[in-house]
């Protein structure tokens, strides 16, 4: 009797506290997402103008229409690639600051990598339009020693502008992840490794790769989740580059059909989870929490 | 016909400005155990590191089967070591834990399957293969690491105090079975302990390490009855040093004295009369008597001051005339505090261990 009078008030307490979050969720979470996908099963034209009555067909164009289809697998390639383009520039520096600095140096040395991070976001996109433009940094410093004789476009307005925007953006989200991971691992199994005969080469990919997956898996999902909505680094220094975030922009505002819209965006989030799930279950990231 | 496994040679280590190795020299025989003994910061991990190819020494070399071993990786000596946190790779099972050394030579997939088996029966593992090692517990963990190294059939084990995180219970039956299958493969194994029981149970041969110094070396037997110092003597169990000053020799037996007692033992070495000494007789040597002794050397008698009860036998601690303090091991829990006894001991268990 006591007991659950006390069970009880902890436990209004607790929601007390739990209030403020949890309204914020719903406000500006729940709401919005389920209104999405109310919006997402209804039939929609362009110009806005929605029919309220329950259809698939918002998901099935989705999944068929050629043009969403090469825009879907586009964005997955473009995500892939950038995260597979910074591991390999993250994976030395993570190791390195892992494995051969003393005490707390590599932590002070993340941090002089995420101090840039604290620019706005879309300030660090028009830097990078500086640099990497028609009459940006780089180009006039190649006319200046007379490298090209042209500006060169491959770096303006195009997917390596993306790659190189988003991995100044990631690095910090990739290095951090990995470094903790490959410096949770003892001393004693690289030694251990070498003792039955691994030499250096060998002990990298039978043991430390192998043990730093969880952070390659987790900083997958820090640089694929965010890069599959993106669609400022796209419209600014993607040129021609049309990724799903711009697509679905582009549906809200521009052509005005909501439902298709709601059906891509929830698709992009259907996918994303899907995807999730794969990178815990299969890539070890459990293996952290034993 | 014995044949050197390990030479060490002149081995020096500094770390920086500290010393942690000063003039080591070692030769272990093939099929030898021999443990390494000291106290924590002896630097008997350092040693085996350097055995093992993980540290270089500063100074002096490394031989293994005669062939000089500085410089050369820990990937390409013949050793191969259990590490004291045991070292297993966590995203292996046990079966490729143990399996790790034989995939890097490449040996054909069967060859690897028939071998792992093997070991696994040798160390009763075999049921667990399949099993991820942090489902293991220590005492399986222990034999899964002990048969990666053994599958490589190393010229020498190396075992840096591998038995540590074991209860006690445990500890003795590994103990006891380290030594089992070391005697089956005949191979030769280097053993760190801190713990001189374990040495006492294990070992061929004891070297006993000191602040980076070997103080001795020899059969456990040698050292316990004969140690070379006052150190070794401590180190290996409880013992009663007396201090005292020759009074005669005569034909390697002397006679000296100890306060109020007359002590009387074999002269290991030549004795001067007038010389200070100190001399040791371990507990379970001295004798209770209740009637007083016939002669008066090697006897004393005291009071009993402290009894420390542990299970199958008890230290008595006596004090005797002149306020010495004895321990004295007794099978016989019949004595009482401030009870009044004779002590006695033999000549032979007399040992001078320093002048």
């Amino acid at each position: 009797m006591n007991l659950k009078k006390i069970v009880g008030r902890k436990l209004s307490i607790t929601l007390l506290y739990s209030l403020p979050a949890v309204a914020y969720l719903i406000l500006f979470f729940y709401i919005p997402l389920i209104t999405i996908i109310i919006y997402s099963f209804w039939h929609g034209e362009p110009l806005y103008r929605i029919t309220r009555i329950f259809t698939l067909e918002n998901y099935v164009r989705f999944f068929t229409e050629k043009l969403s289809q090469n825009v879907f697998i586009l964005t997955n390639l473009i995500s892939i690639a950038t995260f597979l383009v910074i591991l390999i520039v993250a994976y030395p520096i993570a190791y390195f600051l892992a494995r051969m600095t003393y005490g707390d140096v590599g932590l002070k040395i993340i941090l002089l990598i995420l101090i840039p991070l604290e620019m706005n976001y879309l300030i660090r996109i028009f830097a990078w339009r500086n640099i990497l433009g028609e009459n940006g940094l780089l180009n006039n410093l190649l006319m200046t020693f007379g490298l090209v004789e042209q500006p060169i476009t491959i770096f303006f307005h195009s997917l390596y502008a993306i790659i190189i925007v988003v991995l100044h953006n990631a690095l910090p989200y990739a290095i951090i992840p990995l470094y903790i991971t490959i410096r949770s691992i003892p001393e004693s199994l690289y030694q251990a490794a070498m003792d039955l005969g691994s030499n250096k080469l060998s002990v990298f990919f039978r043991v430390t790769l192998p043990l730093s997956m969880p952070g390659i898996a987790i900083s997958f999902l820090f640089i694929y989740v965010p890069m599959m909505g993106e669609f400022a680094i796209p419209a600014l220094v993607g040129g021609k580059t049309y990724m799903l975030g711009n697509f679905i922009v582009r549906q809200y505002l521009t052509i005005g059909n909501w439902p298709y819209a709601s059906a891509s965006t929830m698709s992009l989030v259907l996918v994303t989870l899907i995807v999730m799930f794969i990178v815990f279950k299969f890539l070890g990231v459990r293996r952290l929490y034993e | 016909m014995s044949r050197i496994s390990l030479e060490l040679v002149n081995l020096y280590k500094y770390y920086g400005r500290i010393l942690a190795l000063e003039d080591i020299n070692l030769k272990v025989e093939k099929g030898e155990l021999l443990t390494i003994l000291g106290p924590s910061g002896s630097g008997k991990s350092t040693l085996l590191k350097i055995i093992g190819g993980f540290e270089e020494p500063t100074r002096g070399e490394v031989y293994i089967n005669g062939e000089l071993m500085n410089g050369v990786p820990p990937y390409r000596r013949p050793t191969s070591m259990v590490f004291q946190d045991l070292a297993l790779f966590p995203h292996l099972n046990v079966f490729n834990n143990i399996a790790y050394g034989l995939k890097i030579r490449k040996k054909p997939l069967n060859e690897i399957r028939s071998k792992v088996r093997e070991v696994a029966e040798l160390l009763h593992i075999e049921e667990l293969l399949d099993r991820k090692v942090t489902q293991l517990s220590g005492g399986q963990q222990q034999r899964v690491a002990l048969a990666r190294s053994l599958i490589i059939e190393p010229e020498i084990l190396l075992l840096d105090e591998p038995l540590g995180p074991l209860d006690v219970k445990l500890r003795k039956e590994m103990q006891l079975e380290l030594r089992r299958i070391q005697r089956k493969l005949n191979s030769t194994w280097v053993y760190v302990t801190h713990d001189h029981e374990e040495a006492i149970v294990m070992s061929d041969r004891v070297a006993i390490l000191n602040s980076g110094n070997i103080i001795d070396v020899g059969t456990i037997r040698e050292i316990y009855e004969r140690p070379k110092n006052r150190f070794v003597a401590e180190f290996l169990g409880e013992t009663n040093i007396i201090e005292c000053i020759v009074d005669s020799v005569e034909d390697n037996v002397f006679t000296a004295f100890c306060g109020d007692l007359k002590i009387e033992g074999e002269a290991s070495r030549k004795l001067e009369k007038g010389e200070k000494i100190q001399v040791m007789i371990r507990p379970e040597k001295i004798k209770i008597i209740h009637h007083p002794p016939p002669a008066n050397k090697n006897t004393a008698s005291g009071k009993i001051v402290e009894i420390i009860y542990k299970g199958a036998y008890s230290d008595l601690k006596i004090e005797v005339d002149d306020s010495k303090i004895f321990t004295v091991k007794t099978f016989e829990p019949i004595y009482q505090v401030g009870e009044k006894v004779f002590i006695k001991w033999d000549s032979r268990d007399v040992t001078v261990i320093s002048g």
